[in-house]
């Protein structure tokens, strides 16, 4: 379990960053807090050519309230972001999910450029981000692109990161910062990846109607799937049980979930259905 | 190409040349004679190679030590004295909280830092703060025994060793 | 005649571990801590298909890459080496598919070495590997079971007519007449997953071959390094006193570190080729292919009784699933799942048929608990049904059946077991669990609609392995005894060496603790000596099998009484006293009712080395040191019961394990807290075992299981705090009465576990048939039962 050979490079602001991943070519690629690239790197899934190491980027590091969203730049420690009391004051799913993440020791290196970048199907900051709207900030020697994480990402580690991008931040819209969140996931063994996971948001208007919903079930295929026959249910209606269970009904359908030592798709269907019953119903505030 | 470094190892500057794709936990070990890391899993799922990088838990095995250059890393090696372990480190051995010892300094470093973090736990959320490190040996009892243990120590109480008598 | 042993005891005292601060302060030297001058890295290269012939393979790449000093093929060995060796033959006219150490004309199992590069280090030696061409040609799989027995299925050998390499019957009495005459037979049948040890140092080894003297040293993290030596030997042709096995720190073992390996071989062969030392660590991801599997095994398993619940027969057959090739201890593991069936019962008939079935998978070895996992995970489930059948608690089943303590020495198809009290031990369980409250507290949950149960289990547990005889007449080509020698030297310090290894269970705690309250010294005194066959006693077999307290302890603690004898005569010469007036305490001998006339154990060391003149007695042979063969009649059968609490989530299908109790009875305990660890460490092991672990493979035979997120081993967060309690039955053949307590967890978890889940579930319809019992197996179970329920 030793990496193939790769050129290093370590630049010092995010230009020479862009710069040396671009000299790099195809072969290039951004090392964050490595806590999933090292591992693929070392039984040689992944031999890139060179690696662009922004670990003293300390320029990507950062959680900002801006006009319209907040924004966590991607060498963001998870330990960071979990702690922050910006987030859990505007964004809570974000610190709820990344308590979820592995183990302390992973959270004080893992960053969220990192995970994003990763995009494995089963990671909670993928499928937070496809859940909150957020955008995807994408910076080049051409200049930056921004893309909903709803087309960023592609399949399991499969992202539309193109050669010589580096993801720099990514942006949750403020509006997000009115619903109320929930998120939750069955593991076989304590903090390891999910089978499934579900994460839930509800803006309720003041006379009691939902207004906006979200509602996400991760882990359970190559990408996170937004529910939108559920979200589109919950919208108009007040909350209730039987709100909460025409949703439920609606998941079958909705998910078409893979197999594994994990479990088949029934059975994910089954996890997905309990674990967002719990959702829901905390986000609907009917726990 | 070979690369060179120099950091901080328990408190003296180290220096060194290294290929890139060196993990730093073979760095530690076979460069610096820091063998108190250990490589258990090469994928950070086990925890045997932690240290602590710039004052925050590490897994060795998920760094290349050239991403490592300039920070300040404590192994396990500077964790205690001769005549003063540390009250984990004996807490360990008064409770018989390792087997083969493969695990344990891992253990010691991540229980340190979860010790700084919650300084009272309970044996549940000390359970929860060892998830992500694997004993194959102990059954993981006497480890939560003599972390809250230790606990009690550092917080200036007496040592709750276990009876002696059969 | 001899001098008072006046020390305080040390033997059953929770004494910490010998140099214990090494541990806590990083100072273990493992095997990947041993630096060699000129010391290379090896790697192998795998086979990345089940079942492939070799067409050809292209070295010359790899051999051309800077920083590479050999390659070596199976070519390279070919006429060099014998097939790899085999310890146990237990089935009557097994057929025994050769392999050797790299695969000459044909890939078994995926992960079987192919070749091997000895390079400066291992990044260089895993680019190398990338560089070797291999032209494989497809052949049929073998990927389970059921592939292996359908007729006219796929071949793991083209010149064998079917898979199945031996067959063993193992009967006792008139097992048909006791079904022909049964009031109730109930029926399992079960499949037990493959798995592994998975200590977290991985296997490894240094070969250091001297081409000028032919020497070969080999430091190898081992349980088994005189069997290593004698196995090494016998594969190479070098006769075994060139060989030296030395044993670092040994980062765990359970078994899987008992087994002679492929890498052993190659190493040396690299080493031989490229004229240094050569170190093959294996990696983790490689771990899953190269270590020994084991566990695997179908059961389909009978019982008779009356109607009354008292058990008349035990019939069964077990197909243990081995490999493509035998691995050391060949069918021994599977065969021993028939020899221990009947576990801690009374049964006069019994019949189990033992199949050794091999598919394309990597050698079936050894692992904690060898056969007694599935052996015991079947008359549980058994005892289990027998009890639902005739609508009583299962421990009436098994208290109307356990041996009874008058029955010792009690024969069952095989064993004599030697001792027990097997009654009071349940008794003590269930005064236990009703003290705590169990009954009550699981009542309450279930009041409150949680789906919560207790599973109690019973297990006889095979220890001390150690009658050479018995065994070489079972079919193990090696011996069982051991050889302990305890030695004082010039300055009074007492040294005992052993051929144990310490792989953290704390041997070398428990000789030191046996050396020195026979002595007479205190512990501090003591200092062991272990991991050189140069220089370490033999020890017959190795570290496993729960032999190495009860034999080692024993035999330590006869070669110490023998020394004793001896110091007592110095002793009695300087102090011009008769021996029967002396008394030895904390190292210092004195005359009883006169103190100030002593001598300590450093003069007696002095006298005895240095300055004899005047002091050391005449006709007697100078030096102190007593060795002590212990070879015994007979093996020591330990025993447990266990009870746990578990609740089930019926949606999600995860068990929780809430609590844990079980009373063990290892014979004389030497350290408490030692046991204790081997018990909840063991139990730790089995619960993974139980819940989470296994080796899955898909229908081509291509492993899907190449890391710590596949393999799931548990966390402190999936264990329950464990109480244990423990019970004292003397062994008979044991001098000391200690018996074994290695293997005591990993046997009774599962079938714990599994009367605990259906116990949790029984409204409904549920039987376990699989082990491990995930999430996802039993949310099937329930959703069968519940859909099962609602037609009827």
């Amino acid at each position: 379990m030793k990496a193939a050979k790769f050129d290093y490079v370590r630049p010092a602001s995010l230009a020479e960053a862009t710069a040396a991943l671009a000299s790099a070519g195809i072969g290039g690629r951004v090392l964050a807090g490595g806590q999933s690239l090292v591992p693929q790197m070392a039984v040689r899934e992944l031999t890139p050519s060179a690696l662009v190491d922004l670990r003293r980027l300390s320029e990507l590091d950062f959680i900002e309230l801006r006009s319209d969203h907040v924004a966590i730049g991607a060498m963001t420690r998870h330990r960071t972001a979990e702690i922050s009391a910006l987030l859990a004051e505007l964004v809570p799913l974000v610190p709820l999910a990344l308590a979820r993440v592995a183990y302390p020791t992973v959270r004080n290196q893992g960053t969220s450029g990192g995970s994003l970048v990763n995009a494995d199907h089963r990671a909670e900051l993928p499928a937070v981000a496809i859940t909150l709207g957020a955008s995807i900030v994408l910076a080049s020697v051409a200049g930056q692109r921004v893309v909903p994480a709803s087309e960023f990402f592609l399949g399991d580690r499969q992202t539309t990161l193109a050669p010589g991008e580096i993801l720099t931040e990514w942006r949750i819209p403020l509006e997000m910062s009115k619903y109320r969140w929930a998120m939750d996931e069955f593991t076989q063994r304590h903090r390891d990846f999910p089978v499934t996971a579900s994460y839930a948001g509800v803006l309720l208007g003041p006379d009691g109607v939902i207004k906006d919903a979200r509602l996400t079930i991760g882990a359970t295929a190559p990408v996170a799937v937004r529910v939108a026959a559920g979200e589109a249910l919950l919208v108009g209606r007040t909350p209730s049980e039987e709100l909460v269970d025409a949703v439920l009904d609606i998941l079958p359908g909705a998910l078409d979930p893979v197999s594994d030592r994990f479990g088949d798709a029934e059975y994910r269907i089954t996890l997905a259905q309990k674990l967002t019953r719990g959702t829901l119903r905390a986000a609907l505030g009917i726990a | 190409m070979a690369e060179e470094i120099s950091l901080t190892l328990n408190g003296r500057v180290v220096e060194g040349s290294v290929e890139p794709r060196k993990t730093l936990v073979d760095f530690l070990r076979h460069d610096c004679g820091t063998s108190g890391v250990r490589a258990g899993c090469e994928h950070g799922a086990c925890g045997a190679c932690t240290v602590v990088v710039d004052g925050a838990t590490a897994r060795s095995c998920l760094m290349f030590a050239v991403s490592a250059d300039g920070s300040d890393i404590q192994t396990v090696e500077s964790m205690g004295e001769v005549d003063a372990l540390h009250p984990l480190q004996q807490s360990f051995i008064d409770h018989h909280a390792f087997q083969c010892g493969f695990c344990t300094s891992g253990m010691l470093l991540t229980m340190r830092e979860f010790l700084d973090r919650s300084p009272d736990p309970d044996a549940q959320e000390i359970r929860e703060a060892l998830a992500g490190s694997v004993c194959r040996c102990t059954g993981y009892q006497f480890i939560v025994d003599a972390v809250l243990d230790a606990a009690g120590r550092l917080r200036g109480e007496a040592p709750r060793v276990p009876v002696q008598e059969h | 005649m001899t001098l008072t042993n006046d020390q305080p005891s040390i033997i059953g005292k929770r004494v910490p571990r010998l140099d214990a601060e090494r541990f806590v302060t990083g100072r273990t030297q493992y095997l990947d801590d041993v630096v060699l001058a000129g010391m290379l890295e090896g790697a192998v290269l795998r086979s990345p298909h089940a079942h492939a012939r070799i067409v050809s393979i292209d070295t010359s790449k790899a051999e051309a890459l800077p920083g590479v000093f050999a390659v070596v093929t199976g070519d390279d060995l070919a006429g060099k080496v014998q097939p790899q060796p085999v310890i146990w033959h237990v089935f009557p006219g097994q057929r025994y598919p050769e392999y050797y150490a790299l695969a000459n004309d044909t890939a078994r199992w995926v992960g079987q070495p192919i070749a091997a590069v000895a390079a400066r280090d291992r990044y260089i030696a895993e680019d190398a590997l990338e560089l070797i061409e291999v032209v494989y040609e497809l052949k049929p799989v073998v990927a389970n079971l059921d592939d292996a027995l359908r007729p006219g299925g796929p071949k793991v050998f083209d010149d064998w007519d079917d898979n199945i390499g031996g067959v063993a019957v193992l009967p006792k009495g008139d097992t048909d007449k006791a079904f022909a005459e049964a009031d109730v037979i109930v029926k399992t049948s079960f499949d037990f997953g493959r798995q592994m040890g998975t200590p977290l140092e991985t296997r490894g080894v240094i070969a250091k071959w001297d081409p000028y003297s032919k020497n070969l040293d080999l430091w190898l993290s081992t349980q088994s390094p005189n069997l290593a030596r004698d196995l090494m030997g016998d594969t190479i042709g070098l006769s075994g006193d060139k060989i030296r096995i030395i044993t670092p720190d040994v980062g765990g073992g359970f078994g899987n570190k008992f087994d002679f390996y492929v890498e052993e071989v190659i190493a040396s062969f690299l080493s031989l080729k490229a004229g240094r030392p050569v170190k093959i660590l294996e990696a983790r991801d490689e771990s899953f292919v190269a270590n020994a599997h084991s566990r695997n095994a179908r059961i389909e398993g009978e019982m008779a009784a009356t109607k009354d619940g008292r058990i008349t027969g035990l019939r069964a057959t077990v197909y243990g699933v081995l490999g493509a090739a035998l691995g050391t201890v060949g069918g021994g593991p599977t065969w021993t799942i028939g020899g221990l069936m009947s576990g801690p019962y009374d049964i006069e008939n019994c019949e189990v048929t033992i199949k050794a079935v091999h598919t394309n998978l990597p050698p079936y070895g050894s692992y904690r608990g060898w056969g007694q996992p599935k052996a015991t995970f079947a008359h549980e489930r058994l005892v289990e049904l027998l009890a639902k059948e005739l609508g009583v608690p299962s421990n009436v089943i098994r208290r109307k059946n356990l041996i009874r303590d008058e029955q010792f020495p009690y024969l069952s198809q095989v064993f004599l077991y030697d001792s027990g009290q097997y009654l009071a031990c349940l008794d003590k369980l269930e005064k236990s669990v009703a003290e705590l409250g169990w009954e009550e507290q699981v009542a309450k949950a279930r009041a409150e609609g949680r789906s919560v149960g207790i599973g109690y289990c019973f297990h006889a547990e095979i220890s001390s392995f150690g009658p050479s005889r018995m065994f070489n007449g079972a079919g193990l080509t090696h011996s069982t005894m051991d050889e302990e020698v305890v030695r004082i030297d010039s300055s009074g310090g007492v040294t005992v060496l052993t051929g144990l290894t310490s792989m953290g269970q704390g041997v070398e705690t428990v000789l030191a603790q046996v050396a020195a309250e026979t002595l007479g010294v205190p512990l501090e005194a003591v200092t062991v000596v272990q991991g050189d066959t140069q220089a370490c006693p033999f020890t017959g077999y190795g570290t496993g099998a729960s032999r190495g307290a009860s034999m080692g302890g024993s035999a330590v603690m006869q070669a110490a009484t023998k020394l004793r004898e001896k110091v007592s005569r110095v002793a009695a010469n300087i102090l011009e006293a008769s021996p029967q007036d002396l008394e030895i305490r904390d190292g210092v001998i004195s005359v009883k009712g006169v103190p100030a006339k002593s001598v300590t154990m450093r003069d007696i060391g002095d006298a005895a080395y240095r300055r004899l003149l005047g002091v050391f007695p005449e006709g007697e042979e100078p030096t102190l040191e007593e060795r002590f063969v212990h070879d015994p009649e007979n093996v020591a059968f330990s025993n447990g019961t266990s009870a746990a609490v578990v609740e089930v989530d019926r949606i999600t299908g995860k068990t929780t394990i809430l609590k844990w109790l079980i009373v063990h009875d290892c014979g004389r305990v030497i350290n408490p807290t030692i046991v204790e660890g081997q018990v909840i460490g063991g139990l730790a092991q089995g619960i993974g075992g139980a819940l989470m672990e296994e080796l899955v493979y898909d229908a081509d035979g291509r492993p899907l299981t190449h890391d710590f997120h596949d393999y799931q081993m548990p966390y402190a967060t999936e264990i329950p705090e464990m109480i244990l309690h423990h019970m004292e039955t003397p062994a008979v053949s044991i001098k000391g009465g200690f018996k074994g307590v290695g293997e005591c967890g990993t046997i009774a978890a599962a079938p714990t576990i599994a009367a605990a889940i259906e116990a949790a579930l029984d409204d409904l319809d549920i039987t376990i048939a699989q082990v491990p019992m995930t999430p996802s197996r039993i949310r099937t179970l329930i959703t069968e039962a519940e859909k099962k329920a609602a037609q009827a």
